[in-house]
């Protein structure tokens, strides 16, 4: 390869690995400039506090979207654990240890009858998600007759709420998540296998890859951290009820293909689900602060989207033009005069 | 013949593609009314040129001349208009409508849908033809013969004055070659000019008024039929005589490394043979004969119904990849885009996908191990890229089939099932692969060959299978290897 088209590649990825960072400082230089609340460190730390538990859940549906699936109820799942969690705590005299260990195997077994049911079909699981999506929303609100319960125990409420030193103990698990996340698909061989099932299938099961387990591996994956995640959100509420979750599939969707995770699978990192969540709780925190109403910071939030997925496709075009471009010169260079010759 | 204007002629002609030039410089021309076949080995720039021609390609350079007007590059529906048609070796046909409406699809007849219509066209055309076909019957329920008429029915109605045929008689019998050949022979006569690709010398020689060569994208020389000879043309194809093409292996062959007894399963039955450590055993027959098929059987991707399968004399139960990848029997695939590699990942990372959890420890994937091991396999399979991390996307077709073969190797593999291992790759990338084949026989491994190309299977094969309609037809040994007797043998024999 030549050196300009090197240096086009370099500028390409540079572009593809660092622009949502990019926009990410712009859109915390444009709130400061507008809002003297926003740059302030109480703010800041409120703003990847607020985002911590959708980054927990998002590294596990990032793994999903990674391997070419998708989970349209995990909303419902975060919905369904909340209650589950809430009756538990409030109605039984289980200790909130026991709580927690209960409500992260259900998480597991939720996403697995999802996964079971993925691998049984052999189809895309966007149909199967939306399905289990609404037999999840009957039984939530089957469990909380549309209560919300509270209150829940202090040690409880810790996780969400309390600090050890200055940093907040849910940012802590946060970053937990996203390291465990990032080293089981950067340095282990279960990470190549996601990859590889979301790039290329066939592919992989021809490598010898049983592409079946690995997806129920994978659902019971995004299951646990779902249900960390929701026990996050509980506890930071302090309540919990079948509202809890709902919607919420579509925001850490969204905040994975806004940092670069690729519907379809296949292309990604576990930094694109922090970035992107961290963009869209920025933007929303932002909006706030400037006294927006909720429904313009909708129409701001779909631009945004529309403009990340303008970028991407901008990105994979140039990525494919460049490939497309061969070094050196053409060699019919001699034969041109020929040619214009012949054709006057 | 007599020699009148040209219908169509190229000028100048370069097309690059990443890393391969498809077409160098290329200047030809077709006279109206004539039969003009285009021979070369796979990659020579025979379907570049096509595209070209009906502008689903734009050449870098060159003109492009039809009929007198001047084109730089050709538009498909300019094309179409001027009457240029092609037919592939996929069927462009709608499988749910009628051969009738098929045949009318984007013509305007009227303003509603007249299916009588329809139909006096299509029978008109077919009884030109000589061909019984009903024209209400939808298209899939036909025979891919029939479809390939339809096809040509279709081109006819539109009023094709150049029809482009590409390896039409690929998936017929030897009968319906000749049903073909003589709709061939009709179009002639009716004044439409037919370009001719085929592989097989024997239709060039039945019914082609010229033939022209290219190899490895450059246009080496058009001859008279008439005036030529078989060797001759196989000489201007290769370049060079056919036995330095394929390089001779000097070890003998060992022990039986497997045995196939009756194995049947997705779609195919009864396959037994089987092939020795240091041998190429190739495995022919036409399109949808079922060769790839077996071999996915064999390699556990596909269902056994029953029979069995002997790995250095013991039986071996497989019943996926994984299995067949622990008696060491590793995999070329035969689409490698679809099937082999992951375009978006690294030339490292491809190679050691089948062999990375032995490189880890505790599931941690040893990098240094990784890179030395690509690093290998890049120089001893001679990959042409800068860099082991480079994506698979950016490299050239020929190297992408190495990283391919490299990823089926690097998972230690004995008995490799290489299914059209030098498919759409340039000739130097080819001759690479033949001598790599070569190496790893010498080293014992036992190599089972699938391939399409005749040269190939006769110049690389120590034995070869034939299988005719998903089932054996025959073993040919190396004394009695003739492109006859495979073809025969291929199209049903006895």
């Amino acid at each position: 390869m030549d050196k300009q088209a090197m240096g086009a590649d370099k500028w390409s990825r540079f572009f593809k690995d660092y622009f949502m960072y990019v926009v990410l400082i712009i859109l915390v230089v444009f709130f400061s400039v507008r809002s003297q609340n926003f740059l302030t460190p109480s703010n800041l730390l409120n703003v990847v506090n607020q985002s911590a538990y959708q980054i927990v859940v998002g590294v596990g549906i990032a793994f999903i979207m990674l391997s070419g699936a998708i989970d349209l109820s995990t909303g419902y799942q975060i919905s369904t654990l909340s209650v589950i969690a809430g009756v538990l705590l409030t109605k039984t005299s289980i200790p909130y240890g026991w709580v927690i260990a209960v409500i992260l195997v259900l998480g597991v077994l939720l996403s697995l009858v999802n996964g079971v049911l993925y691998v049984t079909f052999d189809t895309f699981p966007f149909m199967i998600t939306l399905a289990t999506q609404y037999i999840l929303w009957g039984i939530s609100f089957m469990i909380s007759n549309s209560a919300t319960f509270t209150p829940l125990p202090a040690g409880f409420k810790m996780l969400g709420q309390g600090y050890i030193g200055p940093i907040p103990i849910a940012i802590l698990i946060m970053v937990i998540i996203v390291i465990i996340g990032a080293f089981l698909l950067n340095k282990t061989y279960f990470g190549r296998y996601v990859y590889g099932l979301g790039s290329n299938q066939t592919a992989i099961e021809l490598a010898g890859v049983k592409t079946r387990r690995l997806k129920l591996i994978i659902f019971a994956m995004a299951g646990l951290f779902t249900a960390l995640g929701t026990i996050m959100l509980v506890s930071r509420s302090g309540s919990s009820s079948s509202t809890m979750g709902p919607g919420m599939e579509f925001t850490i969707i969204a905040g994975c293909m806004l940092g670069g995770i690729k519907m379809g699978g296949g292309g990604g990192k576990i930094s694109s689900v922090v970035i992107g969540l961290l963009i869209l709780t920025v933007l929303s925190n932002g909006m706030q602060l400037m006294q927006l109403g909720t429904y313009p910071q909708k129409i701001a939030l779909g631009i945004v989207l529309l403009v990340a997925i303008g970028l991407d496709v901008f990105q994979s075009k140039t990525a494919l033009k460049t490939a497309k471009k061969v070094a050196g010169e053409p060699p019919a260079k001699a034969d041109k005069k020929d040619s214009t010759l012949s054709s006057r | 013949m007599e020699e009148n204007r040209p219908i169509l002629s190229m000028e100048h002609i370069t097309k690059t593609y990443p890393g391969v030039i498809a077409l160098n410089n290329v200047s030809v021309s077709f006279a109206r009314g004539e039969i003009h076949a285009l021979v070369g080995e796979n990659g020579a720039g025979k379907s570049t040129l096509i595209k070209i021609i009906t502008g689903a390609v734009e050449p870098d350079n060159g003109i492009i001349r039809f009929d007198e007007k001047e084109f730089s590059k050709m538009h498909p529906n300019e094309a179409r208009k001027m009457g240029i048609e092609a037919i592939y070796q996929e069927y462009n046909l709608i499988d749910c409508l009628s051969a009738a409406e098929n045949i009318c699809l984007g013509k305007k007849m009227g303003r509603f849908v007249n299916q009588q219509a329809m139909a006096a066209v299509a029978k008109e055309i077919f009884e030109r033809f000589h061909i019984n076909i009903d024209p209400r019957t939808p298209v899939s329920d036909l025979t891919s013969a029939k479809m390939q008429i339809v096809e040509i029915a279709k081109a006819v109605s539109k009023g094709a004055r150049l029809l482009i045929m590409d390896e039409p008689t690929a998936p017929l019998t030897v009968s319906e070659i000749d049903i073909l050949m003589d709709i061939i022979a009709q179009l002639k006569a009716d004044g439409v000019t037919i370009l001719y690709i085929s592989h097989r010398m024997d239709e060039i020689f039945r019914i082609a008024d010229r033939v022209s060569v290219f190899r490895d994208g450059q246009y080496v020389v058009t001859r008279q039929v008439c005036d030529t000879n078989r060797a001759q043309l196989i000489a201007d194809m290769v370049g060079r005589t056919l036995s330095e093409s394929y390089p001779k292996r000097k070890n003998a062959p060992g022990d039986v490394a497997i045995e196939l007894r009756n194995l049947t399963g997705n779609g195919v039955k009864n396959i037994s043979f089987s092939a020795r450590k240091g041998e190429v055993v190739g495995l022919a027959g036409l399109v949808g004969a079922g060769r790839s098929e077996i071999m996915k059987v064999v390699y556990g991707a596909e269902k056994k119904q029953w029979g069995e399968i002997y790995i250095n004399g013991t039986p071996a139960e497989i019943r996926c990849p994984r299995d067949a990848m622990k008696y060491g029997i590793g995999l070329v695939p035969e689409d490698r885009k679809r099937e082999g590699c992951f375009l978006m990942e690294s030339i490292q990372w491809n190679i050691l996908i089948s062999n990375v959890e032995n490189i880890s420890r505790a599931s941690v994937v040893d990098i240094g191990k990784e890179k030395k091991i690509a690093s290998e396999y890049r120089e001893r399979l001679r990959i042409r890229t800068p860099s082991i991390q480079q994506k698979v996307l950016n490299l050239s077709g020929g190297n992408q089939q190495k990283v391919v073969i490299a990823k089926a190797l690097a998972a230690n593999t004995d008995i490799i099932i290489f299914d059209e291992p030098t498919r759409g790759i340039d000739v130097g990338a080819k001759h690479e692969i033949y001598e790599l084949m070569n190496d790893l026989c010498a080293e014992g491994k036992c190599i089972i060959m699938v391939t399409s190309d005749m040269e190939e299977l006769l110049g690389m094969s120590d034995r070869i299978v034939v299988l005719h309609e998903r089932e054996m037809s025959g073993e040919i040994s190396r004394e009695e290897f003739s492109q006859e007797r495979v073809l025969d043998l291929a199209s049903g024999g006895d």
